[in-house]
């Protein structure tokens, strides 16, 4: 039979699948669903941008000129509110709902929704964990079984010579650093709805979180949040990495991986509040296959596609039972710090402003080096309000 | 200083004046630029008159339930934002550098190009060739030639940070507007009347004042025409400064900062409120640029 060779029948509609940099392997997820579709749709696959800001343009100017060609998008969950307030997502389905919000992570459900309505289907949510190599953490002092503080975890580095690296795959890096550190130090980066958010930089929060970037460049541990974090990682003066739990899939740290161990996120003050970034599955409002769709975001979010994406590329599933799936504990090696960062953990603001947000702060916050506690929460602060206010910056 | 020798030239005008469009042929003249004026009021009006109108609210782009009348507060928050004065004044800052520089080499082209004779045809289209080019394709040139390549090798450039993208920048226009230049002040030195120059010569006047008393009078017009024309390209110069942006870069032109406004942040109403602000400068600079090279006063 011809179809058996993989070829889906003529009559078949082709779905479009936009994906970002995310290291699950699109290509193989797509053709197993496209196979279980038994011709009734073929899903292609087209890659997004791996920067964010360039993905977010591109994304912004195609939705807003009614691109019909996007009918399934991996969308990052820092801009689902942006993208739902600006009427770019196509409702889901009232017989979908509940499918999609059942036994979700109450963060990434909480991540997904806007004005109290499901506007994407959530698949991954990614907290950041402590990575370390074979028995770093006990030979720099740390103890692994309650949050280590950044005062400890950056004293035991320069101990050992090794460095703490702070991944950044994509530019967000940095925005979802400040924000997971003003909260760790009990404040809110940005709270309240729309233009007029607070925003909480200017406070003693701010001025602790930016006094621990200050400590942290001024011990020489790291160059901060970086594309090359892996990289120096796997090398010879590689110590810690702070990574979303899928880092240790990346081809970067192949050569380390069996030698990895996960703790949870460093504390600020006391509790571990982990920066979690997602990604989830919506349809545009201008999609052609809008049913089609749909129905290849039934099979994306399948148990088995989401013990695939666990298992494999090592991204959180959003569904709290694909943890309890016999497949998942064996393979997913941060399992145990991953669930309990979930429940802490912390996602930027659902702010429509957010990108904007991310260029105020890589404005006042990059070069690390130049971050002080008595100017930057200032300076910053005055950037990301007119972010958010959307006055000159 | 005065020279010895006086040269009984400032009584001689060489001003040529346009046959200024007065008594009963004027409406003829009208009737035929009619159209063409039509036309570009509507290309020029309509837009305008949208950014205008847009100017007046709060419009971000991807955030239509915050959409509001603002009135003139997003004028107010240009006009008195520290980030939109320092962007204008490196904008001045630039054009100086880049017309001053393109007027220099422009003229030593002209000089250049009018010996050129029989190549003249060859030469025209070679000085004009980097006009032609995208002025995106010239600014990431010379970032690259600044950044990497040999710009930054021969003269130490790279890594100076912003000093380098100024440097680029204005590499990038000055290469890219001085064939132009050097075209307008080719035809401007046309004008200059050989039998004056054969006169001055014969008085034994030096070189300077040859190129004082002679040549500039008569090139009044072209220069004047280069320098507005070159002014106002160099001020609304986007590509080099995008091109050689990167976070916490400092080269940051006016009409980069209502780019990133309008198409980074989205921010579409305080977007228009800059691109008014900018053709009202834009307007002030002619205003000031045109009575100040006014033939009259180079004489």
């Amino acid at each position: 039979m011809v179809a058996a060779c993989g070829a889906a029948t003529p009559s078949a509609r082709v779905v479009t699948w936009y994906v970002g940099p995310d290291r699950l392997d699109a290509t193989t997820l797509a053709s197993t669903c496209t196979d279980q579709a038994a011709g009734r749709y073929r899903i292609d696959v087209e890659q997004l941008p791996d920067d964010v800001t360039a993905r977010h343009a591109l994304l912004v100017r195609r939705l807003l000129a009614q691109d019909d060609s996007i009918d399934v998008l991996s969308l990052d969950s820092s801009f689902t509110t942006e993208f739902a307030a600006a009427g770019f997502l196509a409702p889901i389905p009232a017989a979908r709902v509940a499918t999609y919000s059942e036994g979700i992570v109450p963060a990434a459900l909480a991540a997904a929704t806007h004005d109290g309505t499901l506007v994407a289907a959530p698949w991954f949510y990614d907290p950041q964990v402590l990575w370390y190599r074979g028995n770093t953490a006990e030979r720099a002092g740390l103890d692994t079984t309650k949050p280590i503080s950044w005062d400890d975890l950056v004293a035991g580095a320069q101990r050992l010579g090794v460095t703490v690296e702070i991944e950044d795959r994509d530019g967000s890096g940095l925005s979802e650093w400040v924000n997971a550190l003003v909260a760790g130090t009990g404040g809110s980066l940005i709270s309240g709805d729309g233009r007029s958010a607070k925003v909480g930089l200017d406070t003693d929060a701010g001025r602790a979180a930016a006094s621990i970037v200050e400590l942290y460049h001024q011990s020489g541990v790291g160059p901060g949040p970086s594309a090359g974090a892996l990289a120096r990682f796997a090398g010879p003066g590689g110590g810690f990495l702070l990574a979303s739990t899928s880092a240790i899939a990346d081809p970067a740290l192949a050569a380390v991986q069996a030698d990895m161990r996960a703790t949870s996120y460093p504390a600020a003050v006391d509790a571990s509040i982990a920066p979690v970034a997602g990604v989830e599955l919506a349809v545009p409002a201008h999609a052609k296959n809008r049913a089609q769709a749909f129905s290849v975001i039934d099979c994306l979010t399948s148990p088995t596609s989401l013990q695939t994406l666990m298992t494999g590329p090592q991204h959180s599933a959003s569904r709290l039972s694909t943890y309890q799936d016999p497949a998942v504990p064996t393979s997913f090696r941060s399992a145990e710090v991953a669930l309990t960062a979930l429940a802490t953990g912390l996602s930027v603001p659902q702010t429509p402003f957010w990108a904007n947000v991310i260029d105020a702060l890589d404005e006042t916050w990059l070069p690390v080096s130049s971050v002080t506690q008595d100017e930057t929460p200032e300076a910053s602060q005055a950037e990301v309000r007119a972010a958010v206010e959307g006055t000159v910056r | 200083m005065r020279s010895p020798i006086r040269i009984p030239l400032k009584r001689i005008s060489v001003r040529r004046r346009l046959p200024m469009l007065r008594g009963p042929h004027d409406m003829t003249g009208w009737r035929w630029l009619a159209p063409a004026v039509v036309v570009l009021l509507l290309v020029t009006a309509w837009p305008l008159g949208r950014a205008v109108w847009t100017s007046l609210s709060t419009d971000p782009l991807t955030s239509p339930d915050d959409r509001q009348f603002a009135g003139l507060d997003n004028y107010v928050d240009v006009l008195s934002s520290r980030t939109w004065w320092l962007a204008v004044a490196a904008t001045l800052v630039i054009v100086v550098l880049v017309v001053a520089a393109q007027l220099v080499l422009g003229l030593a082209f002209a000089a250049a190009l009018r010996r050129a004779g029989a190549l003249w045809p060859v030469t025209r289209v070679l000085v004009l060739l980097p006009f032609g080019l995208l002025a995106v394709v010239s600014a990431v040139m010379w970032r690259d030639a600044v950044t990497t390549g040999f710009a930054a090798t021969w003269f130490r450039l790279d890594d100076v940070g912003p000093f380098g993208s100024l440097v680029a920048v204005c590499a990038g226009e000055v290469w890219r507007g001085t064939g132009i230049t050097a075209v307008i002040l080719w035809a401007g030195l046309l004008r200059v009347p050989s039998s004056l120059m054969a006169s001055a010569v014969a008085d034994g006047a030096t070189g300077w004042q040859r190129f004082t008393r002679v040549v500039l009078p008569a090139m009044g017009p072209a220069l004047a025409v280069a320098t507005t024309y070159r002014a106002l390209d160099a001020f609304r110069m986007l590509e080099g400064p995008l091109v050689a942006d990167q976070t916490g870069a400092s080269v940051r032109t006016a009409s980069f900062l209502v780019w990133d406004t309008t198409f980074s942040s989205l921010e579409l109403g305080l977007g228009a409120a800059m691109s008014v602000v900018l053709v009202v400068l834009a307007g002030l600079l002619a205003a000031v640029l045109v009575p100040v090279l006014s033939v009259r006063r180079v004489v």
